[in-house]
């Protein structure tokens, strides 16, 4: 095999932050080098039974086994990196299956073991997998334990364990099954502070950049308000004012137009640089090296551009890179360094790479929370890697869109998944009165379990006659009743102390089960795995500590029982093929129940940040699309009328000395010109923030905005006091893209309504809710308006609703919290 | 200098097309022949009717200011082009002077500016 074929090209750049042998991969690695550890653990305990207790030759064949094992496991941590997670996981699995495999084949009691290691694959693949890719995975997790179970039951092993003495047996039982319990549920917690983590991340990232998108919006609207609009205003006086000097004191006129050329000429000036910093029309132009050199020559420290194989990216990428040029390039300068170097680089794959390195001191602490570089390069798909202090640097690379490979999975693949989509869907239907929580689904779940499982041991103590019976009853009745008890709990919003009772008793009772019926060692540990997997999104790390050692003492101690105990005779007076039925069914449902647990934590979780990734995106290319729009606006409307106006004037200087009254004429045609490019400039300010708003608060505004509707609008607001600026400016836009949908869809008749309650706790309310034709629900779908609403409602951390029925109007309601 | 020069004026916008118009009229010796709306419609006036100077707009719909310019310099080179926009020079790519089209921000733009461009090109040309 030749020893570096997967070698990245030499024009990628060395990662400049974490070593990549230290990465971990939310536990991968450190999974693979427990994994590594327990192998030679377990090499060195066969070397020393094989010179110490058993002169056996399959013992020496076995070593050589796992000492292979452990090779495969020291490769794949070696060449582990983030290209290599999906085949890594693929390469785990299927070292771990066929060395259970091996196991129970040798030693058929190591099912106790294996049924735990089998599970591991699927639960450390849960952070880095597509949904596509989990299914198969999982399926096969559930086929390779009913196939490890059958095994280990039907046939009847080396007998090796029978030369082994039973205390170490027992102890290395103990080991291997604490060991691999905590991994797992270590496991599950990594995949869930992982995906949790990258969910958080992007809602304060989305918080971040609607509070930066809405700062700029107001400034936009302050700088053309304060400049441009008033010194227009001032010009079209003045033009009046020279008008009447032609007529009356024709000498002093021309100076006069000299001093309005010059004026306009600033104006214009501004308005460029204004319209410049909202979208660069250079960028779409010209490209990110035009575009971010331009930027640099305005800077106020030196700032070095190198730019190599760059071609043209799409256009929110270049944006998005520009974007966090411009910012550092207006971070105040760092005193000691030597200014800025950006390189922007085209990789050979279509990627791009950029660096900023040097200029201020980029530091994370700020009052007005900065938007980051990841703020910018995440929407579009890239990662950035920051190093703060002294020669603060950036590196960001974004990857080429690359179609998504279409399926190309073999039928084995497919039948997996098959089984996989299968379980999931009967999961579902088993607890479909709660899907959202997944705690409560999972109690609604280990109830049924436990109900079925109770029933049976009961029927089988009646048949057998076991004098235990009443036990057996009593724990089973007790469990239901304690799981019943969680889920009462849990459904009134106590979902912590619901999850650590079913956690408790449920550990009381497998361990009682255990010692009466020790054979289901075979399955309990898998089982005992469960009441800390529904725990985990409810807890704190320390909280989550705690459990974990909590549940590995009840995994000791019910491993234990489980070999020591006699058992009471149930499974003695039980026929044979029964029992092995028992465990081979039994091994694969009970990981199923694991699985669809980590499935339905990971499926709700995930779904949840992809949700919010949307959200994010679609923010973005909204306000990317409103600045170009702006920046349109601007230089269509306002730059050329002034442009125009600058040009008439100085026909009006040649016509003066020989034809003063048409020089008068255009005078006149130039105020009113000027008139409407004032205006054009105040509908555009108040498009971007209203004014009404700062100066007579949101009640005003939307009165303001109701009395312009072509409806017959009503407003009402109810106990709200001024909202901080966000929240007035997001309910602000809310009502009004519910009045605009009302408007375009409610019917000519239609009245709306309009309502803001504030609640005690500063909470408010909108309800914007239309008399008109309505629609179906089914019909509503997330129209543009619509989802405007949810990612603002959104942002601001608010929920959001709509009800429409046909012939019933519309209603739109949001909830901000305090 | 005895010969008037026929001045074509394109521009998307219809109020700088009678800004540039009303320059045009007041200069000496230039005579407005046309006006068109996109670069597409000039290289269109163009092949059917006879212009020594084109006052182009460089931000318009289609194929844009600065294609049209170059395009015009390719198929008659004896007609002088002056590009005219609300951005500023350094904005726009540097091959248009090499290919003879002058550039005007259209705020300085008049009929002085006009006379001077004129005076320019015609000089610099043998």
């Amino acid at each position: 095999m030749a020893r570096r074929h997967h070698r990245r090209p030499m024009t990628a750049p060395a990662r400049p932050a974490t070593p990549p042998e230290q990465v971990d991969f939310l536990g991968l690695r450190a999974y693979l080098r427990m994994n590594l550890v327990a192998a030679m653990v377990a090499v060195a305990v066969l070397v020393a039974i094989r010179v110490f207790m058993v002169a056996s030759d399959l013992l020496v064949v076995v070593c050589l086994l796992v000492v292979a094992l452990c090779y495969a496991l020291w490769r794949l941590d070696r060449r582990l990196s983030d290209r290599r997670v999906i085949h890594t996981i693929a390469l785990l699995a299927a070292l771990n299956w066929s060395a259970a495999l091996a196991a129970v084949f040798i030693v058929p009691f190591a099912l106790i073991i294996v049924g735990l290691v089998v599970l591991t694959p699927a639960m450390l693949a849960l952070p880095h997998l597509d949904r596509a890719r989990l299914e198969p995975l999982f399926g096969a997790t559930l086929v390779t334990a009913a196939v490890v179970a059958a095994a280990a039951r039907l046939q009847p092993g080396s007998g090796l364990e029978q030369l082994v003495p039973a205390w170490l047996v027992t102890g290395l039982v103990v080991l291997f099954v604490t060991l691999i319990s905590g991994l797992i549920m270590f496991a599950a917690w990594r995949s869930h502070a992982g995906i949790s983590a990258r969910a958080s991340a992007i809602r304060e990232s989305r918080e971040r950049l609607v509070a930066a998108g809405e700062r700029e919006r107001r400034e936009i609207e302050r700088e053309l308000r304060d400049g441009a609009e008033r010194r227009l205003g001032s010009a079209v006086a003045w033009i009046e004012r020279t008008r009447r000097l032609v007529t009356d004191a024709p000498g002093e006129a021309t100076g006069s137009i000299d001093d309005l050329i010059e004026e306009l000429a600033q104006v214009g000036a501004e308005l460029r640089t204004l319209a410049h910093g909202i979208y660069p029309a250079i960028l779409a132009d010209r490209g990110l090296d035009a575009a971010v050199r331009h930027a640099a020559r305005g800077a106020g420290m030196p700032v070095a551009v190198q730019a190599h194989d760059l071609g043209r990216y799409p256009p929110e990428v270049e944006l998005a890179v520009y974007r966090c040029c411009v910012d550092a390039i207006r971070e105040p300068p760092d005193p000691t360094g030597d200014g800025l170097t950006v390189r922007l680089r085209g990789r050979p794959d279509g990627g791009l790479v950029f660096e900023i390195a040097g200029g201020g001191p980029s530091a994370p602490a700020g009052a007005a929370r900065p938007i980051t570089p990841a703020d910018r390069i995440g929407p579009v798909g890239g990662h950035v890697l920051v190093r703060h202090g002294p020669g603060p640097r950036v590196h960001g690379e974004i990857d080429p869109i690359t179609p998504t490979r279409p399926g190309t999975r073999g039928p084995a693949s497919r039948a997996a998944a098959a089984i996989w989509r299968t379980v999931a869907g009967a999961w579902s239907g088993l607890a479909s009165e709660a899907p959202a929580e997944v705690s409560l689904s999972g109690l609604l779940v280990l109830r049924g379990f436990v109900t079925v499982a109770g029933a049976f041991v009961v029927t089988t103590c009646l048949v057998v006659r076991n004098p235990w019976l009443g036990l057996v009853l009593a724990v089973s009745a007790a469990t239901v009743l304690a799981l019943t008890w969680s889920i009462r709990l849990a459904r009134r919003r106590r979902l912590l102390p619901g999850v650590l009772v079913a956690d408790a008793m449920c550990s009381v009772s497998v361990v009682l089960a255990t010692a009466l019926v020790p054979v289901t060692l075979y399955y309990h540990p898998i089982l005992s795995v469960i009441p800390s997997l529904l725990a985990i999104p409810l807890l704190s790390r320390p909280q989550f500590l705690g459990v974990v050692v909590a549940n590995l003492v009840v995994t000791v101690v019910l491993t234990l029982v489980g070999r020591l105990s006699p058992g009471v005779g149930i499974q003695q007076r039980f026929p044979a093929p029964l029992l092995d039925l028992d465990i081979v069914l039994s091994v694969p449902i009970c990981t199923a129940l694991v699985l669809s647990l980590a499935w339905r934590a990971h499926v709700s979780l995930s779904e949840r940040a992809t949700a919010l990734q949307w959200s994010r995106e679609r923010l973005i290319a909204a306000g990317d699309r409103e600045r170009r729009r702006i920046e349109r606006d601007l230089h269509d409307g306002a730059q050329q009328s002034l442009a125009a106006c600058a040009v008439r004037l100085r026909v009006v200087q040649r016509l003066l000395p020989v034809r003063p009254g048409q020089a008068a004429a255009m005078l006149g045609e130039l105020a009113d010109e000027l008139r409407q490019a004032v205006r054009e400039l105040g509908e555009l300010a108040h498009g971007l923030y209203p004014a009404a708003l700062i100066e007579h608060g949101l009640e005003e505004a939307l009165r303001r905005v109701a009395r312009r509707s072509p409806l017959a609008t009503s407003v009402a607001v109810h106990n709200v006091p001024r909202p901080r600026p966000e929240v007035a400016l997001g309910v602000y836009f809310c009502c009004l893209e519910g009045l605009q949908n009302a408007v375009k869809h409610a019917g000519e008749n239609a009245t709306v309504s309009m309502r803001l309650v504030g609640g005690p706790d500063g909470e408010l309310t909108f309800d914007v809710s239309d008399t008109g034709v309505g629609c179906d629900p089914a019909l509503l779908g997330r129209g543009h308006g619509l989802s405007n609403i949810e990612d603002r409602v959104g942002a601001l951390g608010g929920s959001f609703t709509v009800h429409a029925e046909p012939g019933a109007g519309v209603r739109i309601r949001g909830r901000i919290g305090p | 200098m005895s010969r008037t020069v026929r001045v074509l004026v394109v521009d998307d916008l219809v109020s700088f097309q009678r800004a540039a118009g009303a320059v045009v009229a007041v200069a000496d010796g230039f005579a407005l022949e046309g006006t068109a709306g996109s670069g597409e419609e000039a290289l269109e006036f163009l092949d059917r009717t006879a212009v020594d100077l084109v006052l182009m707009d460089v931000s318009m719909p289609g194929m844009g200011g600065v294609e049209a310019s170059l395009r015009i310099r390719d198929r008659h080179p004896q007609v002088v082009v002056l590009l005219l926009s609300v951005n500023r020079a350094d904005e726009l790519p540097g091959r248009l002077r090499e290919r003879g089209i002058a550039f005007c921000a259209k705020e300085a733009f008049g009929p002085e500016p006009l006379e001077a461009q004129w005076r320019a090109a015609t000089t610099g040309d043998p």
